[in-house]
């Protein structure tokens, strides 16, 4: 770590560097705001927005499951939670017994109400609302290397299963005759995001861990005209906007999470601006 | 058209970091605020309060406190940039301890050559906030954990770090925080040690102003609002039937709200105790059940003075004279 920590005091010569809690929160951004950015991509194509955010508002079941189960490690019985969760939200989803908004709806609105009653208990639910706002700044160097594990992953995914996954998002009958196991790419796809976000949402927050997966994909759609376009893009306005959040947070004593995702809601806003320039 | 597409995205992050830089130049910090001197930062208001009467005259040392008084209780508070930097630079660290800084624990693990001073180390604690109910004739001593344990909710540890509300824990306080001060600060022990006799002495003296309270409160039932309170009931020998730790953003079940009613029939309480902050449903209680509510001062945020303490419980004092049996 000490090497990174030198290499990072080279590269930037800027006196926020110098802390070692700003080392901590860049590293962590520059692992998730690529992650994001590859992942919303998909998550816009396959119009899963709410998917994501339904399994963000999970984190607060698995949570309580943790609490009630006495867990030490919270996180583990969140990725357990939102695992199983996201499982049967897509076997439900795909079913067609109801509409897919209506599933989610449901879903989501269970799973943030049973973690409410079983953590608010007695009035305490304080306790837990960290988890809303989340706090990069507190990152320590083992959950950046279990961020950085998740990241070589999906990259591994990525490049294996991309195309099945872009077939499955076109058409999934077509896909089907191709011979794409769309229901176990489907369940891989879901399961990742699972374990993505909760492993993310300490850091994050609950509150705007899906604007972090959407906008910078929604912003990067605005200005694409292919995939290659879409991926590069979403990545550079995730990676962008992470940076420039966390260094005005620093320098104006303002929130990180927050900060990242207003500049990332004003990039979605300039290339919405700027779309009838670029695609005729 | 890709190269295009690439200008518009490089102008537009540049034109981002330009008008970023411009509000960074305007309203943004400048270097190190804090000077040279010896920074003493403390977790929040009562151990703020200690600190700076603990460090009054002595030079070259400035005591600053994480939470800028936080408005309430300190569960949910997150830590801004400002706040880490303040830790990073930090000489010391002050804490209440008892489980009252969640939100410093993650942060400190980082900070390996940070010195803490835990206000509570090696103190006995009460337990914390409880669904269990003290029948009979126990009372707020019956709940007395051992600082390790605490009362276990569904695994949960709850300990309930309000120590400062008991001044004679507030007592041992000001003593385990002078002596780490004395630690940290050898060249100003002198100071330091002054400042601690005087400050104690004008918290004992407080303490014995009010000590027929003992005889006259002693054994009766009270439903405290919140788990600070329980530390002012324990030393009165009060009997606590039934404790709830709000907070401004918790609400409670019809079921709590019930069983409370349920406790001020049974044990026959006439008076509630709440913070002013979130009194709200105490009043409702106290509205249909015929009790009344003293609103009283937990004392996590409050003026910047140094007998900020020493006021703020003498007014709970008065609050509680109100008590007729």
């Amino acid at each position: 770590m000490e090497v990174i920590y030198r290499l990072l005091e080279t590269i930037l010569p800027f006196d926020y560097i110098q802390y070692d809690f700003m080392k901590n929160a860049l590293l962590a951004v520059l692992i998730i705001t690529p992650l994001f950015g590859i992942l919303g991509t998909m998550i816009v194509n396959n119009r899963m927005a709410f998917f994501s955010d339904a399994l963000g508002h999970s984190a607060l079941t698995g949570m309580a499951v943790g609490v009630l189960f006495s867990m030490s490690d919270k996180s583990l019985s969140m990725v357990i939670f939102a695992v199983v969760f996201s499982l049967l939200l897509n076997k439900i989803r795909h079913s067609g017994i109801a509409a897919n908004d209506t599933v989610i709806s449901v879903f989501s609105s269970l799973s943030t109400a049973l973690g409410l009653v079983i953590l608010s208990r007695g009035g305490n639910f304080s306790k837990y609302s960290a988890l809303l706002v989340g706090d990069i700044l507190s990152i320590a160097p083992t959950e950046i290397l279990q961020l950085f594990l998740i990241f070589v992953a999906t990259l591994v995914f990525w490049c294996f299963a991309f195309n099945k996954i872009h077939a499955v998002s076109l058409n999934a009958s077509l896909a089907k005759s191709k011979r794409i196991r769309v229901t176990l790419i489907d369940n891989i796809f879901v399961v990742l995001i699972a374990v993505i976000v909760m492993l993310s949402i300490r850091w994050v927050g609950i509150l705007i861990i899906n604007a972090l997966l959407i906008l910078p994909a929604a912003a990067a759609r605005n200005l694409s005209a292919n995939m290659r376009e879409y991926h590069l893009f979403s990545v550079m306005f995730s990676v962008f906007s992470g940076i420039l959040g966390l260094v005005l947070s620093y320098y104006l004593d303002m929130a990180a999470g927050p900060m990242i995702v207003v500049v990332t809601s004003l990039l979605f806003f300039v290339t919405l601006a700027v779309r009838p320039l670029v695609k005729v | 058209m890709l190269k295009r597409k690439i200008i518009i995205v490089f102008v537009t992050m540049f034109s981002f970091s330009l008008v970023s830089y411009m509000l960074i130049a305007a309203f943004g910090r400048r270097g190190n605020v804090y000077g040279e001197e010896k920074k003493i930062v403390t977790s929040f208001y009562p151990v703020y309060l200690i600190t700076e009467n603990l460090l009054e005259g002595v030079e070259g040392v400035r005591v600053l406190n994480l939470t800028e008084n936080h408005t309430g209780c300190l569960h949910d508070y997150q830590l801004t940039t400002k706040d880490m930097l303040l830790l990073e630079t930090a000489n010391l660290l002050v804490i209440n301890g008892g489980g009252m800084e969640l939100f410093v624990e993650q942060a400190v693990k980082k900070l390996a050559g940070l010195v803490i001073i835990d206000s509570c180390e090696g103190m006995e604690l009460l337990a914390g906030e409880s669904h269990d109910h003290h029948h009979g004739s126990s009372n707020a001593q019956s709940a007395v954990s051992t600082g390790q344990e605490g009362e276990e909710i569904a695994g949960e540890v709850v300990e309930n770090g309000h120590v400062w509300m008991d001044m004679e824990r507030y007592c041992e306080q000001i003593h385990t925080i002078a002596a780490g001060l004395c630690r940290a600060l050898p060249e100003d022990k002198e100071q330091i040690e002054a400042n601690e006799f005087a400050y104690l002495e004008k918290v004992v003296a407080l303490s014995s102003e009010y000590e027929d309270l003992k005889e006259s409160l002693s054994e009766v039932p009270v439903i405290t609002f919140h788990d600070a309170f329980v530390y002012l009931c324990d030393p009165l020998n009060m009997e606590v039937v039934h404790t709830l730790d709000l907070d401004a953003d918790s609400a409670l079940s019809a079921g709590e709200i019930a069983l409370i009613e349920d406790e001020i029939f049974l044990h026959g309480v006439r008076y509630l105790l709440a913070d002013p902050e979130n009194g709200e449903i105490a009043g409702q209680i106290a509205a249909e059940s015929g009790c009344e509510v003293l609103y009283l001062d937990p004392l996590t945020s409050g003026r910047e003075e140094l007998n900020a303490y020493l006021s703020g419980m003498q007014a709970n004092f008065d609050q509680l004279k109100q008590i007729s049996r």
